[in-house]
């Protein structure tokens, strides 16, 4: 630390850097959806003496209950006596810096892992209440743009040797919108992590359209020759399905048509007129990392999204000549939601490979379980 | 026990000198009693200050502690706040003194505690949405402590230099300093990140 700090102004929304700090921190204030206390405070401010020291408090607060969405009942909540009536403080109960969702756009929440909006904090795109099956529809115009311009564009592959999808995200170069970026980089097939793979075959041509509420996708024919078992072929139309519609930006159903025809035979499997994606717990692998930071020297920062039983996934940290350095559990989603977890591993300097699976629960007689694994250098 | 019934003496004081009973709720903070002015607040700004709260604290149930203890530290110091601008800013300044003193203990207490409880939103969806933003809160979470307290109030809090300098009893020298410090490491760990995955 003996470089010199520049002392001049602070940057601001010119800098990228403070961009991407203020949009994060943003998403992460506004995702807290903090249960109701008011109730508690009116309580402890009426007891007449200073009964809690903040650190009991803190400890019992790790047992309550926090209930998003309470904060409407909370305003209507007089104090002991009082007739309140909440002027202009019920119309802005949150900052204006929240209330703006990142610019950056995301697919509608799959139904079966759709999470309630926090109250009156977000503006909802779907105008039609979606069916109650996975697909979603939005009634969107006959034709309409997609979006285009990200600096990179999730791409899905599968694990090496199972079914399950693993996502990355790609700096597709080329021309077109994001999903036609995230199509053909996904046809290509370099994954940058070497464990994960991919049955389809490169198509420079290949696009995506919206037309009427559904994603077309158009291939050439040898991007899906080679003929698969059932389950392999349907886990690679669910890796195209993810794809296309994660970096479209709308969960949609997805019609691919081969040379302009419909339903069209895919890996030797015929393949319906649309195919929607599928729930995440059956085709998603169950534990990813999303992102490894070995920034501070010393440790390694592992986030990731799964889901397991009771919530609970296991990672290990072996080191380079293959010995187990590092092995604990961590709580991510359960009962086939998917949540995010983060672990920090202190390290000394060296290189390691991180591997994160939801444990197995069968007594071995299930499918052999899904690690994802990293290597990283620790500084 | 002399300084403990001292509070409450003070405390009471304070408490009948401004609490005039129940009233009618204006738009004149001066005319809110302390019930009514943390029933107010707590509508106008608890959300907001549990975010500010998230960001220094990292966890939650810690945060929505520290912002309650706020909001009962204003009910007793309520007689003793000119405006509701003050109060605002009173409740601020208790959130980042709270925030610390978790920290401190924090430090103190175990370093290997349970994880917080992961966010209930969080498929893979919003993965989709947010992966940039975890990489870089995942930095500013590792910042030592002081920076993160900078970077938080200026670019989440929108604090000027000087509100900084003056909530952390620091210098605006000191304040520019880490403010500079933390984003370089912010744009390191950015970069590093995309060279790992």
């Amino acid at each position: 630390m003996s470089d010199p700090t520049p002392t001049g102004p602070l940057p601001d929304d010119e800098d990228a850097t403070v961009r991407s700090l203020r949009e994060a921190m943003a998403a992460r204030a506004d995702a807290a959806n903090p249960g109701d206390r008011l109730a508690q405070i009116h309580d402890r401010a009426h007891a007449h003496r200073r009964r809690t020291r903040a650190w009991t408090a803190v400890a019992a607060a790790a047992a309550v209950v926090v209930v998003g969405g309470g904060t409407a009942l909370a305003l209507t909540r007089p104090g002991p006596g009082d007739t309140v009536r909440l002027t202009a403080a019920s119309a802005a109960p949150t900052p204006a810096a929240s209330t703006t969702p990142p610019p950056t756009t995301a697919p509608a929440p799959a139904t079966s892992t759709a999470v309630p909006a926090p109250a009156a904090t977000r503006t909802v795109a779907t105008t039609t209440p979606a069916p109650a099956t996975s697909s979603p529809v939005s009634s969107a115009a006959p034709t309409s743009a997609l979006p285009s311009g990200a600096a990179t564009v999730p791409v899905y592959f599968l694990g090496d040797g199972t079914t399950k999808l693993f996502r990355e995200f790609a700096k597709a170069a080329g021309p077109g919108d994001d999903a036609t970026r995230a199509l053909r980089a996904m046809l290509a097939g370099a994954a940058q992590d070497p464990d994960y793979t991919s049955p389809w075959s490169a198509d420079d041509a290949a696009r995506v359209t919206a037309v009427d509420g559904v994603l077309v996708v158009d291939l050439d024919g040898s991007a899906a020759a080679t003929p698969l078992p059932a389950a392999q072929a349907a886990a690679a139309v669910q890796q195209l399905v993810y794809t296309v519609t994660a970096a479209a930006g709308d969960d949609l159903p997805v019609e691919v048509r081969v040379g302009a025809a419909a339903r069209p035979t895919l890996f030797g499997h015929a393949v319906a007129q649309t195919v929607s994606r599928a729930p995440q717990a059956d085709v998603q692998a169950p534990a990813w990392i999303t992102s490894t930071s070995t920034a501070t020297p010393g440790q390694v920062v592992v986030q990731g999204v799964g889901t397991g039983f009771e919530g609970t996934l296991l990672y290990a940290v072996t080191d380079a000549a293959g010995a187990e350095v590092a092995r604990d559990a961590v709580q991510a989603g359960s009962n086939g939601r998917f949540a995010e977890f983060s672990v920090t591993v202190p390290l000394p300097a060296g290189t390691y490979t991180v591997a994160v699976e939801a444990p197995d629960e069968s007594g071995g007689e299930g499918a052999a379980t899904v690690a994802d694994t990293k290597t990283v250098t620790v500084r | 026990m002399t300084v403990a019934r001292l509070t409450i003496v003070q405390h009471l004081r304070e408490h009948v000198v401004r609490d005039p009973g129940p009233a009618a709720v204006g738009e004149d903070p001066h005319a809110w009693d302390a019930d009514t002015a943390v029933t107010v607040l707590y509508a106008a700004h608890w959300r907001r200050l549990v975010g500010l709260a998230l960001l220094l604290v990292k966890d939650r149930a810690s945060a929505e502690e520290v912002v309650q203890d706020a909001f009962v530290a204003l009910h007793r110091r309520w007689g003793r706040l000119d405006d509701q601008a003050s109060a605002v800013a009173y409740l601020r300044q208790s959130v980042v003194n709270g925030a610390r003193d978790v920290l401190r203990h924090r430090e103190v207490e175990d370093r290997r505690r349970p994880l917080p409880e992961p966010e209930p939103e969080g498929p893979e969806e919003r993965a989709v949405r947010s992966a940039e933003h975890r990489t870089v809160l995942a930095a500013l979470d590792a910042l030592p402590t002081r920076q993160r307290e900078v970077l938080v109030l200026r670019y989440h809090g929108d604090l000027s230099e000087q509100d900084i300098a003056e909530s952390l009893g620091i210098s605006r020298g000191a304040v520019k300093t880490h403010a500079h410090r933390g984003l370089a490491a912010l744009r390191a760990a950015v970069q590093t990140t995309e060279e790992h995955s």
